[in-house]
């Protein structure tokens, strides 16, 4: 896929307090159109907190959160980043858990939904035929995740792995332009970090989303472009993957000064 | 990446406590209800009366859907009740037009006091339907146009006051309110509510408009209980404030949960079964609701799910007892 490498996501000042708690301090990022783009850092460098802000659930103390260039999406709230074309996975993962694996990623292509509540009330074509749309892109993330033999399964009864895959899986479903994913392969065996790994890699190359991905797991750095280091809500490093692999400063915080590999 | 264990994953297991229990619970119910429901004309005004609960519990399942609680929906009835009174006795409106009206009015009420609310979630909304249930019907019985604390009087009466064609009427509109509350359920937007209540910042996530959805069933739940309401204001020929009032909110709590809060028809056989019970066991006097209070702890106790899930349970025994002749 060709990209002009523009700008999408980008945070000017981005600051955060909880009481007298700095959680995330001055933070400037941004994340091109077309990467992989790792976002690392110790337990509580505030991670999940940028992830919050940028997807509204909460409210920055100050500074600017720009989507596509131009969009102000400071103030946005949750439903309304979503329509934009941000999806994202939550760390504690939570899910539709009465639903079954299907009917999760059938629930995330709502986010479209182009008939109007009367039309979906009174069954009409238009509505009919939303839902046949849905239905068959339900069935592709089905299968480019691998996951429809499963299908019928009640997410809350699915291995821990399995539950992680699905809340890409559900992210996917919203086709954003930017998917952002909270740890997403926390709790996996070697085989399915590999394997969601990979379907990362795909998502990107062959579908063309943009990917903001927090992991704690270095294989992630085996798919990235460039990676953002942040410690205590500030940047302490910005570059391409190979080159956090060889950064000092990284390696003191992060690493505790074990060479990584 | 390979599945396994894709069958264990599908099977659970279900408790079997209540069948041992089924059959005294059936025989209790038909010596102490059958011998009052022979040849009495008061059973059509019972029906009449449990159809329009049986509408109004049903509506308490939409707002269920998004995972609330409503302890309003007897006051929405009130207000299609007091809305169709007035229309029909002030403004000489016809008794159809009174009730549709009625009703849209109690859904607008709902909707306008529920916007500064709906930002509150399970415990803390339920609370504050509470207060609306109690502060509304208050200021019904406070104003003289609403007749005060005695009511509106001398409503002309539906069909002329015929009660056969009256429960006619009632099971007519019980059939459609709850044929449309079902496709409400069924498709895009009941999957939605679903959603919500399973967890909401998810559903955020994926761009639903969280307090939208939860406006819309408030209501569309308002609206069916206005329905209810005002027909039944329009049957009974009065309307009395304190007839909407917190007991009437309780018993539609109970017809809901004893019927079965995770079917769709667990409010209507809830309120036909304990609405049964408590009118066909009035020979107990006082002690009547004592006997739904019993119904209630049992069905608590035995079968969680409710009376509705009585099918689904048998269900799961008979699978269980297969699985484990096969193993
Ligand atoms: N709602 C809140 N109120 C107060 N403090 C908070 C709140 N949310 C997060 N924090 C604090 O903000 C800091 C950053 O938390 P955050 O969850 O963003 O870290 P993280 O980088 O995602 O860490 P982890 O790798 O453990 O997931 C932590 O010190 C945390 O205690
Ligand atoms: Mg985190």
């Amino acid at each position: 896929m060709e990209f002009q490498h523009k700008t999408l996501l980008k945070t000017e000042g981005l600051t955060k307090r909880f009481g007298g708690l700095v959680v995330m301090d001055k933070l400037d990022m941004s994340v091109k159109e077309g990467e992989i783009h790792g976002l690392l850092g110790p337990n509580g460098a505030g991670k999940s907190t940028f992830f919050n802000l940028v997807t509204g659930v909460l409210k920055p103390t100050s500074g600017k959160i720009i989507y596509d260039d131009v969009m102000d999406i400071t103030n946005a709230k949750p439903h309304q980043v979503a329509r934009m074309g941000i999806g994202r996975t939550f760390q504690l993962n939570p899910l539709f858990g009465d639903f079954t694996v299907e009917e999760n990623i059938m629930a995330a292509q709502y986010l479209h939904p182009h008939s109007t509540i009367p039309q979906v009330f009174l069954n009409t074509k238009k509505y009919r035929d939303n839902e046949k749309e849905a239905a068959k892109a339900t069935k592709d993330i089905l299968e480019f995740l691998n996951m429809t033999s499963i299908k019928d399964v009640k997410a809350k009864a699915l291995p821990h792995g399995y539950q992680k895959l699905l809340g890409v899986a559900r992210a996917l479903a919203v086709k954003p332009k930017l998917l952002m994913l909270d740890e997403p392969l926390g709790g996996m065996n070697p085989e399915e970090i590999h394997f969601t790994l990979k379907a990362i890699d795909k998502m990107n190359k062959e579908i063309g989303i943009s990917i903001l991905i927090v992991e704690h797991n270095m294989q992630v750095l085996d798919i990235c472009d460039n990676v953002t280091v942040i410690a205590f809500g500030k940047k302490i490093f910005d570059g391409t993957s190979d080159e956090v692999r060889d950064d000092a400063e990284v390696n003191r915080v992060y690493f505790g000064g074990v060479e990584y590999e | 990446m390979k599945y396994k264990g894709v069958k264990e994953m599908m099977t659970q297991k279900k408790s079997n406590r209540f069948l041992k229990l089924l059959p005294y619970l059936i025989a209790l119910a038909v010596v102490i209800i059958v011998p009052n429901m022979i040849g009495k004309m008061f059973w059509f005004t019972v029906f009449i009366t449990i159809l329009a609960k049986m509408i109004a519990a049903s509506g308490l399942r939409i707002v269920s859907l998004a995972g609330d609680m409503s302890f309003a929906m007897g006051c929405f009835m009130g207000l299609g009740a007091y809305g169709a009174a007035i229309m029909v006795t002030k403004w000489q409106f016809p008794a159809w037009a009174a009730i549709i009206l009625a009703a849209v009015f109690a859904a607008i009420i709902a909707v306008l006091t529920g916007i500064p609310f709906a930002r509150l979630r399970s415990i803390y909304y339920c609370m504050t339907t509470m207060f609306l249930g109690v502060f509304l019907i208050y200021v019904f019985q406070s104003f003289s146009w609403s007749g005060g604390n005695t009511g509106i009087k001398q409503i002309p009466k539906l069909f002329g006051g015929d009660v056969r064609t009256n429960l006619w009427f009632f099971i007519a509109l019980a059939v459609v309110c709850i044929a449309l509350m079902y496709r409400f359920e069924h498709c895009r937007i009941g999957n939605t509510l679903k959603a919500i209540s399973q967890s909401h910042e998810v559903a955020a996530s994926m761009g639903v408009n969280e307090r939208f959805y939860r406006l819309l069933a408030i209501g569309v739940a308002a609206f069916f209980c206005g329905i209810a309401g005002a027909s039944f204001a329009l049957f009974n020929g009065s309307v009395v404030g304190s007839t909407y009032g917190m007991t009437l909110d309780l018993w539609i709590i109970m017809f809901f949960m004893v019927g079965g809060k995770d079917d769709f028809f667990g409010p209507i056989v809830g309120s036909l079964i304990l609405g049964v019970v408590n009118e066909g066991s009035r020979s107990l006097g006082s002690y009547a609701p004592y006997l739904a209070c019993v119904v209630l702890l049992l069905v608590a106790y035995l079968l969680p799910g409710g009376l509705a899930s009585i099918p689904r349970t048998i269900k799961g025994l008979i699978d269980n007892a297969k699985s484990k002749k096969e193993a």
